[in-house]
Order: C-alpha cells, then structure tokens, then sequence
C-alpha cells in the first residue's frame, strides 16, 4: 500500500529526514518510535503533505501512486488521513459540517453524488458513539474550546467518519488520560481491517498494550534505525534507544 | 410668513460652509480624502433635492427572509410607507408630516463642538429630504425591531436625520438598511442618528451598508447614555466607494453600558473609515469596540477607535479590538486603537492584530480533503462570522452571509459549514 524509498526532507534548509525506508501492507500496524527531535512528525507531515517541508529526495507510492505530486486534499481523497499531534482549533467552523463538506469533495472528486443529510448525520452519531464522544460536540467549531483529550478524541471520531485506507495517527495518546487511551483505542481497533493500515508514532509502549503493532520501527536522527515485532517496544521501553543507535553505528 | 423650516436648513448650511470640506492635513481625516468630491459626485450634490413627486415605491427590492419587524420604508430619503400599528407608548412621526416649527424644535440639532464633528454633518442636517423622530414611553419594551428599510437610486443624493429617545426602562431595535437599486450615476449620502437612552433603557442599533459600487457615504451616530442604559451598535459595511462613519458615545451617568461592532467585508478599491469616540464621564461605565475587516484587491479600510476616560470616570472598564484579515498584497489597513486617561483606577485594554489566513488552519481543512478554494473561502467567512453571531436578529445574520456568500463561488456549499 504504501511504499518509501530514501525519504529525505529538510525544513527552512534543516535536514530532518535522512534516508527512511518504510513499506506498508494492507491490513497492517506499524509502530514507530524514537525519542524527541528524531523527526517522526516531520515523516507524517510530509505524507500528508504539509508545505513547510521540502523533500529533497526518495519516492513516496501510495497505491503505486506518486504520493508526493499530490496536494493535501488529493491525498485525502486517495484515502490518507492524519491525526495530527496538535489539532488546532477553528473558531467559526462547524466540526460535523466540515467532515460532510470533507465527504462531499472527496465523492464529488470520486463522481458519486452528495451525500444524503439524513444518513449522513446518522451515521456521523454511531462513529461518535465508537469514540464515546458526546453529541453536543458534534454542533462545536472545529476543537474549539476542547481539552487536549477531546481533541484527540475528535481527530479518531473524524477518522472514523472520512474512513481512510491509511491512517497517520501522530502521538495520539500523548494528553490522554488512561480511560480515555482505552476509549481511544477501541475506536482504532474498530477501524483496523484487512483492506487498511495504520502508521502511529509514538514515545509510549503502553499505547501497543492497546493497540497491537505488526511492526515496531526505531525512529532516530531522521531514519529508521531498527525494525522489530512488538518485543521490539518491550526491549524499548527496558532498555531506552541509546543501545540501538551504537548497534546502528557499529554493528 | 418666515420659513422656520428654511431658516433652519439655511443655518446649517451656512456651518458647512464656514467649517469647508475635511483635508488629509486633519488627523481624523489622513485615510480617507474627500478632495475628488465635486468630480465623482457631480455639480449638483451641495444642492437640496426638488420636492417629491407623487409617491412611488419600486416594485422589486430586497427582502429579508423570515424578520418579523415593524417597517418603515424610505425612498431616496423620503418616507413612502407608513400606516403601522405601533404597540402604545410608540411614537413615531417623520418630520415631513410635524408643522415646522416642532420639526425644527425636535430635529438633532447640528453640533459643531461634538467630537468627530465635521461638515458632511452640517450638509446632511441643509439638505436633508426626511427622517422619523420616534419616541418609547418609559417602561415600554418594543417586541419587534424596527426595520428602516433605505432604498435608493441613482437618479439623486439622498439625505436622512433621525432622532430616537428612549425613555426610562424602555427597549428597542433598530435596523437600519440601505440598498441601492441601480448604480450607474454616482451619487452622496449621508445619514445621521441622534439617539438618547434615559436611565436604564436598551437600544440595539444595527446597519446593514448595500450602497452602489460608486456610491460615497458620510454617517453619524450619536448616542447619549444616561445611567445604567445599554447601547449596542452594530455594522456591516458591504458596499459603497468611500465610505465614512463617526461613531460618537457619551456615557454621562453612572454604569452605562456600550457595545460598537464593525464588519467590513471589501473588495475592488472600497473604502471604509470608521471614527469611533467613546467618552467615558461617569464612574463603573464599560464600553467595548470589536472590529473585523476582511479586505480583498485594492480595498482599504481604516479603523480609529477613541476611549477618553475623563476625572470622574473611575471603574471604567474599556476593551477595544480590531481584527483584520488582508487577502490581497495591495489591500490595507490602518487601525488605531487610542486612549486617553485622565483617572487612575481604571481598566482599559486594546489589541489589533493584521494578518493572512492561518496556514495551520489551511493545512488542516485541506488534509481533511476541502479543496484549497474552498478551505481559504470558509475560513475567511468563519473569521467574518463572529462578529455576524452576535447580531440581535438571526434572520439579519442570514441576509448578511448569504449577501457575502453570493459573491464567491460555491458560497451556498460554505453556508452550512459555519457554526450555527
């Protein structure tokens, strides 16, 4: 589904990303890891297309499509979906009507027709109830006035609505408090199935309890150092990245 | 038989002439250069329009979608409809149907000391065609706005003097539309209000601006608070060339409270000025001035708010913010918050903030998958849409977005995005 190949990315002329492989098969979960700085946002942002970075050099195929000749919302419409690490908020925008805005484009872009209002809103209550969010945020602006678990929280529920193929899900658990990482995690488990994968960073083991990876990658100065099972993270979180990086340098 | 009525105009004249056209040299005048005057308006706009002919409305105009108000029409600055069933304590009366004398007894007086004066001000009270003086009883709470509808054509300036007084406890609406109808000849307006809030009474005052493309517009609003009113004002500038407004507040009695609200929604070579002195007299007075400005192409829009906290004004709590949002290079905007503060124990704060639209904002719309069209248009009318939430009249709001909307494509797709 997703295959990168010597991914090198620098901002404002700062070289982040050094080189990172990464293949991704339907129906699986990887994991990434690695400490602070090490440019694991940096590689979700670049998928998803954010212009603050430029890629200097590597492919990206989506589907066997050039991923990086692609805007933001085409990548959206292919089926990409990120879950940012901080959502911003949008006063004045209407949470539930810009995920419908955000189906109409992608089934106009797709030839279908609009969606129906009624089935819409429907269906936009059940994915709610996944992530146990309560129904008067669907009528907020966008995060507006969220705390930092609701804003997670919302970036899963908006993942379930828009339904992608690949989703990014960037530090998800970081601000969740541990019911709200089990909710959380419920609502990502429902998503996993064997047509879609899932690319989730993050600095805690205790996120895999909940969500079982496929594949652990170490993430360290711009690159993926290891790759492992879920042991991997076990290791990890006994033994701290420092061993993995001298193994890299010298093994 | 003197002509007091004449005699009244030909004084107010004579104050305009004595005072002469505002130059750039005069500080409140820097932005917005009148000198163009006698050739964009053409020889006749010094001049009192002939009387009337036979009333006539036109047929079409705009209506707003489900207001339920009391409405008064007005026509090239004349009255053309009234015959309204005014709950009791409601007096309304427009001075082309008082004799002269009470008509001149009653008309705001031009007042060359107040603050912002200038001699448009003077031209509107010699040439003015007609106007209403309404009065609220005290105790009395109008249950529906009063919608002033100002229909105009290009056929000739036009020129309106209202006076409003609300007695003690009492409560209104006001909303003041203008719509021009056909644009073709450049044309002067102006306007003015007088209003007067008796203790304790409400008055909301709203204005919606649809003036013609090269119409020019002079305006003021004077308000006089007495203790514990409450005034709110608020504005849509959407059309007009050159547009002025003065916005004059006097808060002369303890724990009055005002509220001026302006959006200017521009675009091609627009441009709106808005004056604003608010002056705080009495002690525990609040006075709030929210601004936003959304400016496209070569629109240029000028914000000047002034907060004077005089000796006695002690617990005066004054906000001013002014917003602006710039989606052309060539667009600009100058604002300019100021204070002067003559007591200590006061709190006063202003902020103004001059940008392009959020790139994280943009980022995370379209990685949603909106189009970057789409993505730039809703959140330029999201920002534009604070200040339209806290309309009184939510039916006045929907005019206001589907106006803006109707202007870019696939505004009607935006219209349901905006938080309700």
């Amino acid at each position: 589904m997703l295959k990168i190949e010597n991914l090198c990315a620098s901002v404002a002329g700062k070289k982040i990303l050094r080189g990172v492989n990464l293949h991704v098969k339907a129906g699986e979960v990887h994991a990434i890891m690695g400490p602070n700085g090490a440019g694991k946002s940096t590689l979700s942002n670049v998928l998803a297309g954010r212009d603050a970075y430029t890629v200097t050099t590597g492919t990206v195929l989506f589907h066997g499509q050039d991923l990086l000749a692609m805007k933001p919302e085409e990548r959206a419409w292919a089926g990409v979906f990120l879950a940012f690490q901080y959502p911003v908020e949008i006063p004045g925008v209407n949470n539930t009507y810009l995920l419908k805005a955000a189906l109409n484009a992608k089934r106009k872009h797709q030839g279908l027709s609009q969606l129906d209002a009624f089935d819409f809103l429907k269906m936009v209550k059940e994915k709610a109830k996944l992530v146990d969010m309560d129904e008067s945020f669907l009528s907020r602006s966008v995060n507006e006035g969220f705390s930092g678990g609701e804003k997670k929280r919302n970036e899963i529920f908006q993942m379930a609505v828009l339904e992608p193929t690949l989703a990014l899900l960037d530090e998800t658990d970081s601000g969740l408090d541990i019911d709200a990482l089990r909710v959380v995690a419920g609502g990502v488990n429902q998503f996993r199935s064997a047509d879609r994968a899932i690319v989730m960073i993050t600095h805690y083991q205790r996120l895999l309890d909940y969500i079982v990876p496929d594949v652990v990658h170490v993430f360290s100065d711009g690159r993926i150092l290891k790759s492992g099972d879920r042991h991997l993270a076990m290791e990890l979180e006994k033994r701290g990245y420092d061993w993995v990086k001298e193994e890299a340098t010298h093994g | 038989m003197v002509d007091t009525m004449q005699t009244w105009r030909d004084a107010a004249m004579a104050t305009f002439r004595a005072v002469g056209l505002p130059h750039d040299r005069q500080e409140a005048w820097k932005y917005t250069d009148v000198s163009a005057i006698h050739q964009r308006m053409g020889a006749d706009w010094r001049k009192e329009n002939a009387p009337a002919a036979a009333p006539f409305l036109p047929e079409f105009y705009p209506k707003i979608d489900g207001l339920d108000a009391y409405t008064i029409i007005f026509f090239q600055g004349r009255i053309h409809v009234l015959g309204l069933a005014l709950p009791a304590g409601v007096d309304l009366v427009p001075w082309s149907t008082m004799d002269q004398t009470t008509a001149c007894e009653d008309l705001p007086k031009v007042q060359p000391d107040a603050p912002l004066f200038h001699a448009f001000d003077a031209l509107n009270a010699g040439l003015m065609d007609d106007g209403v003086c309404l009065r609220v009883a005290a105790g009395v709470l109008l249950d529906k706005p009063l919608y002033i509808l100002h229909l105009h054509d290009d056929t000739a300036h036009s020129h309106v003097r209202h006076r409003v007084h609300l007695g003690e406890s009492s409560k209104a609406s006001i909303i003041h539309h203008d719509v021009a109808l056909t644009g073709e000849h450049a044309r002067l307006r102006t306007s003015h209000y007088h209003c007067y809030l008796e203790t304790a009474s409400t008055l909301d005052h709203t204005r919606v601006q649809e003036f013609a493309a090269n119409d020019w517009h002079f305006g003021r609003l004077h308000v006089e608070q007495q203790q514990a009113s409450h005034f709110d004002a608020h504005a849509a500038e959407l059309g007009g060339e050159k547009i002025r407004m003065d916005i004059c507040v006097q808060l002369q009695q303890a724990s009055a409270y005002c509220a001026v609200h302006g959006l200017f929604l521009l675009h091609d070579a627009q441009h709106v000025d808005h004056h604003i002195h608010i002056n705080h007299y009495a002690p525990d007075c609040s006075s709030r001035q929210v601004y936003r400005s959304v400016l496209a192409d070569h629109s240029h829009g000028v914000f000047n708010g002034k907060v004077h906290v005089h000796r006695h004004a002690s617990g005066t709590d004054a906000e001013q913010h002014s917003d602006n949002l710039l989606l052309s290079k060539n667009a600009e905007i100058d604002t300019k918050p100021e204070l002067e503060i003559d007591h200590d124990n006061v709190t006063c704060s202003h902020g103004a903030t001059v940008g392009q639209l959020n790139a994280d904002h943009l980022f995370y719309l379209r990685s949603r998958g909106l189009s970057e069209a789409m993505s730039r248009d809703i959140l330029v009318f999201a920002f534009a849409d604070a200040l339209l939430a806290v309309l009184p009249d939510r039916h006045i709001r929907r005019y206001i977005e589907s106006i803006a909307f109707n202007k870019i494509p696939h505004g009607t797709d935006l219209l349901g995005l905006l938080a309700k």
